[in-house]
């Protein structure tokens, strides 16, 4: 090579190799930095960066980039949230009757001969929602019952074949969080949900995106990429992304599957506390969650609402509501009272403390055995109710259908 | 809760970490200067290699001119580069593929143009300025190693190379709405900018009206092309690209996202 030609060489070489330096040494600064190196041990990585070059050092940066963007991020010193008080190992009575708004009777949601017919006997068909103004209404129904079908025609994603819907609210303040929620892995959280504000609500401040974030749990980790979040937070996050523009309409599509009981609670309580504020719509196949918060509900099986109504007339309707009373004091006087009751159907003492009661009506249950109590002067420790839950409602209204479509005409 | 200012979002800003939190903006730049840096070298030294690959063979080769290092730089990151360019800009593009993160874009933005509309002119930004950081690095190592080359030329060339872009992302986001992932949008991005146009560009008659043909326009211009010869090119790119985003938000609204 001529003198002249190396003269020439170097400083056209010189960007090149300055350029493979600097992406060189951010490499091997990177990998001393971090605690962990992707895929490979920290120091395998050194070689490959210094002799392959620069391929090694573009494959790292490529592969470490990607896994800063989904390992979750510790955030020492903080506290996760508080865990709430009691976890719904067992489902509770159904709501106490809607407040004002709820009862008003006006129908938010609304849906006529709603049809969606993916063939094979698969979709939704003719189904009539009537949803109340500031009710939390559950869905329920199996697996492929049409839940997600339904919800996802509410909010526009999917289209009916015929029939129509309608929504009492502006398109702004009708929030969705879909089950399995997606949000691009290296935004923070906190971002997420100001995205969200810029679109529904773009007036409002940044407090109310923190606010939010405190509201599901999150506060904590506002600044933690979300691609690191388990599948729990992501579905918190997911509601406080769908709270922030204060919706009037909320359709939630099984809003704590992925959440542990103390998971559950919390978010059950936030929804339950939204009622008669908003309109929730709640897809959930763990039926102790609907009959916990939901004073509606509509049954989905095939495609078809087998029963839409309050909850507690649909436990009422199917069930032999049955209780066991445990007292401090002698349990005969009781027994022989309740038994003079008309609506019981059954009253025996289990054993010194405990009496169990049928009765024809959850309602007449519920209202006849203080009074029996009161009138006895018994004291009272527990009363439980045995079986009265949405679930063996559900398997007895099923149980009706599938005896109904066998049953020759 | 944490008091320290955080910068407010919106679909601007969103694009702008996509491309800097992510590696696709930087791999987009790498691929195009590696081949600025090293192009002009190799056009300048690739006889000098050939001899030392080869025993006992004369190699016999034109001395290399200033413009060789542009027409290898064009030669060789065109196809690379828009191999690239493809796969950056699928990923925001095809936001549909994920229902969890299709569910909240489409219930926020008020339509799918204020969600494709970003994506693209981020998207085309990003290309740009990949492609323009690459060509400085091409006429800096040519300057250098082969001589000066006429800038106005230069600059017009880079010009057209970037209305060819723009219709490149304008491709992927109309063919975002065609596939059910970001996969088969990049398959058919890829099969229709790398293979069917290139094909039809065999067709002597409408070749010069293809945007493909923009392509090599940097190193056609200092080759002997005139600058108007390629105007009907630019002038379909522009209005392809109008058109296909027009195609891509219509799409868009009118079909469901994955299941």
């Amino acid at each position: 090579m001529a003198r002249t030609d190396v003269g020439r060489l170097l400083p056209a070489l010189l960007p090149l190799a300055l350029l493979t330096l600097a992406l060189v040494g951010y490499c091997l600064v990177d990998l001393v930095r971090r605690p962990r190196a992707p895929y490979l041990p920290k120091w395998a990585w050194v070689p490959l960066i210094l002799v392959v070059t620069p391929w090694g050092a573009v494959v790292y940066l490529v592969l470490s980039r990607t896994q800063r963007a989904t390992t979750p991020a510790p955030a020492p010193g903080r506290p996760a949230p508080a865990a709430p008080s009691s976890a719904p190992t067992s489902p509770a009575p159904a709501p106490a009757p809607a407040p004002v708004a709820a009862r008003s009777g006006a129908v938010v949601v609304r849906t006529d001969g709603l049809t969606r017919d993916y063939g094979g006997g698969a979709g939704l068909f003719d189904i009539d929602l009537r949803v109340p103004h500031g009710c939390v209404y559950g869905l329920v129904g199996p697996n492929g019952a049409g839940k997600t079908t339904l919800l996802s025609i509410l909010t526009g994603l999917r289209r009916a074949d015929r029939g129509t819907v309608h929504i009492g609210a502006s398109r702004n303040r009708i929030a969705v969080c879909p089950d399995v929620p997606g949000f691009e892995p290296w935004l923070t959280a906190f971002e997420v949900v100001d995205l969200a504000r810029h679109y529904v609500a773009p007036d409002l401040a940044a407090d109310a995106v923190l606010r939010t974030l405190y509201t599901v749990g999150l506060d904590e980790q506002a600044d933690r990429r979300v691609g690191g979040f388990s599948r729990g937070m992501t579905q918190r996050l997911g509601l406080a992304a769908a709270l922030i523009g204060d919706p009037r309409v909320l359709l939630l599509d099984e809003p704590t599957s992925a959440l542990d009981p103390a998971g559950r609670a919390e978010i059950l309580d936030l929804v339950a506390a939204m009622r008669g504020r908003r309109t929730v719509v709640f897809s959930s196949h763990i039926l102790a969650d609907v009959q916990r918060v939901a004073d509606q509900v509509g049954v989905l099986r095939a495609g078809r609402l087998s029963y839409q109504g309050a909850t507690g007339a649909l436990i009422d309707e199917y069930l032999d509501p049955r209780w066991v009373l445990r007292l401090n004091s002698p349990v005969a006087d009781v027994v022989r009272a309740l038994r003079a009751q008309p609506w019981t159907r059954r009253a025996e003492a289990l054993d010194g403390q405990r009496i169990r009661v049928d009765a024809d009506t959850v309602a007449h249950g519920e209202q006849g055995i203080p009074e029996v109590l009161a009138a006895c002067h018994a004291r009272l420790i527990s009363c439980e109710p045995l079986a009265a839950d949405l679930e063996a409602a559900f398997l007895a209204l099923t149980a009706t259908e599938v005896r109904h479509a066998g049953s020759p005409a | 809760m944490p008091a320290a200012p955080r910068e407010r979002m919106n679909p601007w800003r969103l694009e702008w970490l996509r491309m800097t939190r992510s590696p696709r903006g930087f791999v987009l730049a790498l691929v195009y200067l590696f081949f600025g840096f090293t192009a002009p070298l190799l056009a300048r030294y690739l006889t000098q290699l050939a001899k030392l690959g080869s025993s006992g063979v004369q190699i016999v080769a034109p001395p290399p001119k200033a413009v060789d290092g542009i027409v290898n730089f064009v030669s060789q990151s065109s196809q690379t580069g828009l191999l690239v360019l493809v796969v950056v800009v699928a990923g925001g593009l095809s936001y549909d593929a994920r229902r969890g993160l299709a569910t909240f874009y489409r219930t926020w933005a008020p339509g799918p143009f204020a969600l494709i509309w970003p994506r693209f002119v981020a998207g085309t930004a990003v290309a740009a300025v990949a492609y323009l950081a690459g060509t400085a690095a091409a006429w800096l190592e040519t300057r250098l190693v082969l001589g000066p080359l006429p800038a106005g030329r230069m600059l017009v060339g880079a010009g057209y190379e970037l209305v060819f872009l723009a219709f490149a992302v304008a491709v992927v986001a109309a063919t975002a709405t065609v596939g059910r992932s970001t996969l088969a949008t990049i398959g058919t991005a890829v099969v229709v900018l790398l293979v069917v146009l290139p094909l039809a560009g065999a067709v002597h008659v409408v070749v010069r009206w293809l945007p493909t043909n923009l392509v090599r326009s940097p190193a056609g211009l200092l080759t002997g092309a005139t600058v108007t010869g390629y105007l009907p090119a630019v002038a379909v790119s522009l209005a392809a690209t109008a058109g296909l985003l027009v195609l891509a938000t219509v799409r868009a609204r009118n079909r469901e996202p994955a299941s």
